[in-house]
């Protein structure tokens, strides 16, 4: 199977007065794995249901290979399907189920069917259970037969609503890796919504991520955990600190921020624009960025409230002096000595390489 | 520790949720029930059929030897079987047109549906006397339009009592099959256009097979009201046209036959459970309905 290109311009889509899905423009290559991440509510589904064609967008268009398909019925648009609750049909058997697409299409002839079928059955190991009834499988089966389903008629686009937001962990561990091994055995293009962000993080070639109907951002893993465009796809891909500050100073991409202790700090910024003085920011970094050391003279100090042991490294709970009861998450190394008692006072180093500074109101990078 | 089995056999119980009550008060929650049912159908069933038998079984022979009643329970199966299938054919529509119907024309279907409901039997009757009689409405504009010269025999037929009880039933078929249709979970219909189905054959492979119970339960409560029917029938039935209720009325009040009336009931009360029994079986044997939801 050859997978295709999927390309989403200037889509919308509004319920009554309300945008679930604002403008937005997504191109996805062909055999490409993304994956779609976001909070409930944040229009992920919706844009799935557009593009299976389930409801027409308000404006924009879907565009598979060269072919505008906004106007196609969903019938038509041979677009695979893996529903958040499977939807199998509970009257028919497993073989049965998988048989539906094909039947609809009348390409296999009758013979060629059931040995699509068995090979699909045997692709997702469920050739014993070939004749039993949806009620007759456990969660985990179904959710195969489901995958199976919606590959069985080679679709070159497939579509997978949180697949496995039903399972437990170590079944959805298992399920993730058969999922990327069926994807990447058959080459399709697959489109996966997901609440779960290592998930998302560990199957896919990009990551998109959407809030409040908006595409955040969408970049390889790497790229939205280390060069996030908002402080929500910050917030959201890995664990991150955030303080706020105002812009004191400005000076050829580098910001001087005063935040509420009174505490100067440098940072470095992405933009070409000035950053005008006054400007409320927030200063983000991640915990494995920020160095400990004994209180000095100046600088951001604060107490050491809590230390949680997590394996490989320590989490150190720091809450930052006059800063009204923020508290920092910051990394220790297990090795790390002279760490003060739990309640002693240390000063953080904060090194402007690793910081970035977001707009505090809309969040954007600056 | 020891354990008592008792205290085993009621571990094993607490596991369903059925057991949430101890025996004892489950017993006091169902007594009035059993009470009610005790004297108002176990009680008056046996006497009836104490009744039917006490001339020895000569009611039955009767009947078994005169062509005139089997005529008669003939009559009264093939009007409610026609009044069931006319109910369910009638209903799915509606049924499956209130699924989709939002806001104010659901309030406005379901209560075209709620309000005949609440309407007296003996009003809806007298309502079709006066659309189908000679002079009726249904003649007057047949004649105005031209389609007939002489106005037809509408009323008095079997025809008549079918079209009258299956008005009146419509609503025990529209029910059922709106309550199964409205479980059905929407992805379904999706996932089968989504799998190439277009819209009639999403329906027919789908959604018409997966509401199935709902119209078996529709048809099998209609077959059965329809049995016993008997105010629509006396008025809108011809002479020819006579069924079961009818035909007990008949004998209970002005022949005063009571053995026989009493063994007609029986026969019909049997008659009534086997459909019951046949139809819960069809239902059982059709696999994985029990798997919708
Ligand atoms: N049919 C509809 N009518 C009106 N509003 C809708 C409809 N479907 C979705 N919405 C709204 O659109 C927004 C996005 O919904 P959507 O189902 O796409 O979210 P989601 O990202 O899939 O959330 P979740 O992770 O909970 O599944 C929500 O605010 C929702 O209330
Ligand atoms: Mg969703």
């Amino acid at each position: 199977m050859i997978g295709q290109s999927l390309s989403l311009r200037g889509i919308r889509k509004a319920y009554d007065a309300t945008y679930a899905v604002h403008e937005t423009d997504l191109d996805i290559g062909a055999g490409e794995f993304v994956s779609i991440v976001g909070p409930s509510g944040s229009g992920k589904t919706t844009l799935l249901t557009m593009i299976a064609g389930f409801e027409r967008p308000t404006t924009g268009s879907v565009v598979v290979g060269n072919v505008d398909i906004t106007r196609l019925a969903p019938n038509r648009r041979d677009i695979g399907m893996v529903f958040q609750k499977y939807a199998l049909f509970p009257h028919m058997t497993v073989r049965k189920n998988l048989e539906f697409p094909l039947r609809m299409r009348k390409r296999p002839r009758r013979e060629d069917l059931g040995k699509r079928v068995d090979a699909m059955l045997d692709m997702v190991q469920l050739s014993a259970f070939a004749h039993r009834y949806p009620h007759q499988l456990s969660g985990g089966q179904q959710q195969r037969v489901a995958v199976g389903r919606a590959l069985v008629f080679n679709p070159p686009v497939l579509l997978m609503d949180e697949p496995l937001g039903a399972l437990d962990k170590k079944l959805r561990e298992a399920m993730q890796l058969e999922v990327k091994r069926l994807q990447q055995q058959l080459g399709a293009t697959v489109v996966y919504v997901t609440h779960d962000q290592e998930e998302a993080l560990t199957l896919s070639d990009r990551v998109a991520v959407m809030h409040k109907g908006q595409l955040e951002q969408i970049g390889s893993p790497l790229e939205l955990y280390t060069e996030p465009q908002s402080a929500f796809v910050a917030d959201f891909v890995g664990t991150i600190n955030f303080i706020p500050g105002v812009v004191v100073g400005y000076e050829c991409g580098a910001a001087t921020i005063r935040i509420a202790s009174g505490a100067i700090i440098e940072t470095a910024t992405t933009g070409t624009q000035p950053l005008p003085v006054g400007t409320m920011v927030s200063i983000a970094v991640r915990p494995q960025h920020i160095g400990v050391c004994p209180p000095g003279a100046s600088g951001v100090t604060g107490t050491l409230e809590n230390l949680v042991f997590s394996g490989a490294s320590r989490t150190a709970h720091v809450r930052l002096t006059d800063m009204e009861g923020l508290t920092l998450r910051i990394q220790v190394p297990n090795e790390l000595a002279g760490l003060p008692e739990l309640g002693g006072m240390l000063a953080v180093a904060l090194p402007s390489d690793k910081l970035k500074l977001f707009h505090a109101e809309n969040g954007r990078r600056l | 520790m020891p354990r008592s089995p008792i205290r085993a056999l009621r571990a094993l119980a607490d596991t369903g949720h059925a057991s949430r009550y101890s025996s004892l008060t489950s017993a006091i929650l169902v007594l009035p029930l059993l009470a009610i049912l005790a004297i108002g159908f176990i009680y008056p069933v046996t006497e009836l059929v104490g009744l039917s038998l006490s001339n020895g079984g000569a009611s039955y022979l009767r009947l078994g030897r005169d062509p005139l009643y089997l005529g008669v329970l003939a009559t009264t199966m093939a009007t409610a079987a026609s009044v069931a299938v006319s109910c369910v054919l009638l209903a799915y529509p509606v049924a499956y047109a209130m699924t989709r119907l939002r806001g104010g024309a659901a309030l406005l279907a379901a209560a075209c549906v709620f309000i005949p409901l609440w309407t007296s039997v003996l009003i809806r009757s007298y309502a079709w006397i006066v659309l189908l009689q000679r002079n009726g409405i249904v003649n007057e504009l047949l004649r105005t339009t031209g389609l007939i010269d002489h106005p037809l025999k509408l009323l008095y037929t079997q025809g008549a009592v079918i079209l009258g009880m299956a008005h009146i039933l419509l609503p025990f078929a529209i029910l059922p099959i709106y309550a199964t249709l409205r479980t059905l979970p929407a992805d379904l219909v999706r996932a089968a256009a989504n799998l190439g189905a277009g819209p009639l054959r999403g329906f027919l492979l789908v959604t018409l097979p997966l509401s199935l119970p709902g119209v078996f339960a529709g048809s099998v409560l209609c077959f059965v009201l329809a049995l016993g029917f008997y105010i629509t029938p006396a008025l809108l039935g011809g002479p020819g046209s006579m069924l079961m209720a009818t035909l007990i009325g008949q004998q209970t009040v002005v022949l005063l036959d009571w053995p026989l009336a009493a063994a007609l009931s029986t026969i019909l009360l049997t008659v009534t459970l086997l459909t019951v029994f046949v139809f819960r079986k069809a239902i059982s044997l059709s696999k994985g309905f029990q798997s919708v939801h």
